[in-house]
């Protein structure tokens, strides 16, 4: 860890007035074991594109479920469009993630429906009940807009192949296609690239990024792949042994630098 | 070259079979002893068997050849059975459906409405099928409708457990995919854990079918429809070459149902 801590005294973190996602003195821990992290503190501007990277238990995965309200943080804050989440209750907290996308490491699809029914899910929260349950019921526009993201993400021609037929590569650019298809403010994506081979990985990671910014959203996405994280974070934060250790645009920035976080 | 009997002894080489606990001995000691006691109880004797053999071959030689003198009526009654088994497995079936996603630990419901739709589920399947219809018998009276009931409970109690569990076992991972984007946990169920517990539901209820069509038959025997009635009156009319065909058809109806039931279970299992 030589660069990565110089790095965070070189830069001051990037605080927009119009952030999305706020954490503060953010800390976490599993009942009563030592905190998976504590004392994180950042701030991802709207459309910014925010790489979040560190080793295995660092705390990444952690993070994204504490902006996404399923670990209740042991302390700290955690503010997402400007409403505080611990303060939320059940529906107010599922209409805050109304408006958040959310890609998995396994592309986590309903197996035996189609592709098409699949990126159809992705309008329950804004069109609840039977008719958003699977393609054949959909209105209309649902399948349309379905159909029109299954496009941007190069899969149209395979809406009704059921994705469990799919390659890994082509599952989760379905993923992408439901997370990004109720046009949401905010992509969470957690290493979406990590169970594919690199070809599909760059692959997906490019379809991501590129379908994240033509809606003009914000997107934060963990990642084990350095290269990933310059090319399409337009920030790099590092965790490191619980900590915040980096927090730096990434043109500044090489993988060597990035190595200090995984020693 | 080495013998077998050049090669060392190596330390610590695992026993092939380990020595029971006293406590484990026992316990095989008294399941061995409730077993004896069983087959005491209940008058089990090999002499008995032997000297029973005439007797059955005496059935066999006045039950054949069958007869087929009421094969239209049997016919009717057999098809009244298969009736009663798809009509009240689908019903039984389709009751099953909520009360699994409300008996499913950590799906919907909370402590208490999952505890009664446990309780629930566990007395239909804790009830014999048997209890059901004569219940239902003093309910709705003599005939199939009787017996169609007794089995949509008794299904409704197998497939609810069954049901639950499938829903139970089911990868999270989607439903949580799609929580993460604020969709209400009703319609996760709907979108992804049922699809991804269909196999399971499917196969579940194919062999609520086949036992329903072995159920339906007994079920008659207490007034509940079917051709368990038009059995029993034959077995007490000594009509042996009749009840002879009964039990034939039966037969067949049965290999049918469970032949149609593993190649569907096959095709669904394939991913169909």
């Amino acid at each position: 860890m030589n660069v990565a801590p110089a790095r965070l005294d070189q830069y001051e973190p990037v605080k927009l007035q119009t952030a999305d996602l706020s954490v503060d003195r953010l800390l976490a821990r599993y009942g009563g074991h030592p905190p998976v992290f504590s004392d994180v503190s950042f701030t991802v501007g709207r459309g910014e594109a925010v790489a979040l990277i560190g080793a295995n238990g660092a705390g990444k995965s952690t993070l994204l479920k504490c902006l996404l309200g399923f670990v209740a943080p042991a302390g700290g804050a955690v503010s997402i469009f400007g409403s505080d989440l611990s303060g939320l209750r059940a529906g107010d907290l599922r209409r805050l993630r109304s408006g958040i996308g959310f890609v998995a490491q396994k592309h986590n699809l309903v197996p035996r429906l189609t592709a098409l029914s699949n990126v159809v899910h992705g309008l329950l929260a804004a069109r609840p009940g039977p008719r958003s349950w699977v393609q054949a019921l959909a209105p209309v526009d649902s399948r349309r807009r379905a159909l029109a993201t299954l496009d941007r993400v190069g899969l149209a021609d395979l809406a009704m192949r059921r994705v469990d037929s799919l390659s890994g590569g082509q599952s989760q650019r379905v993923a992408i296609a439901r997370a990004v298809v109720p046009e949401p403010r905010l992509v969470l994506a957690d290493e979406p690239a990590a169970s594919l081979d690199p070809a599909a990985g760059e692959v997906v990671m490019d379809v991501l990024a590129r379908v994240v910014r033509e809606t003009g959203a914000t997107l934060v996405f963990t990642t084990h792949n350095l290269a990933h994280a310059l090319a399409h974070g337009r920030r790099v934060v590092g965790l490191r042994e619980g900590t915040l250790a980096l927090d730096a645009p990434s043109h500044g920035l090489a993988i060597g630098d990035l190595r200090g976080l995984y020693d | 070259m080495a013998s077998t009997t050049d090669i060392p002894r190596q330390p610590g080489m695992p026993v092939r079979f380990e020595r029971p606990s006293a406590l484990a001995f026992l316990l095989y000691a008294l399941g061995l002893g409730v077993l004896v006691w069983s087959l005491d109880g209940t008058g089990w004797s090999v002499s008995e068997l032997a000297s029973g053999l005439p007797a059955l071959g005496d059935f066999f030689s006045r039950a054949w050849p069958p007869s087929l003198e009421r094969f239209p009526s049997l016919s009717s009654a057999l098809i009244e059975t298969f009736q009663m088994a798809v009509a009240g497995t689908v019903v039984g079936a389709l009751v099953s459906i909520p009360l699994a996603v409300l008996s499913a630990r950590k799906l919907l419901s909370g402590r208490v409405t999952n505890g009664l739709a446990r309780g629930i589920v566990a007395i239909f399947r804790t009830v014999p099928d048997l209890i059901w219809a004569l219940i239902f018998v003093i309910a709705v009276g003599l005939g199939p409708f009787a017996g169609t009931l007794a089995i949509a409970v008794d299904t409704a109690g197998f497939c609810g457990r069954f049901f639950a569990e499938a829903m139970e076992d089911v990868d999270k991972g989607p439903a949580e995919a799609l929580q993460a984007q604020g969709v209400r946990r009703i319609d996760t169920i709907f979108c992804a854990v049922i699809p991804a517990a269909m196999p399971a539901f499917i196969t579940t209820t194919l062999f609520a079918l086949e036992k329903a069509v072995r159920s339906s038959v007994v079920l008659g025997l207490v007034g509940a429809g079917g051709i368990g009635l038009e059995l029993k009156v034959a077995m007490d009319m000594f009509d042996y070459p009749t009840a002879a065909t009964i039990i034939l058809m039966i037969f067949g109806l049965v290999v049918i149902v469970e032949q149609i039931g593993a190649h569907s279970r096959t095709r669904v299992m394939d991913g169909h």
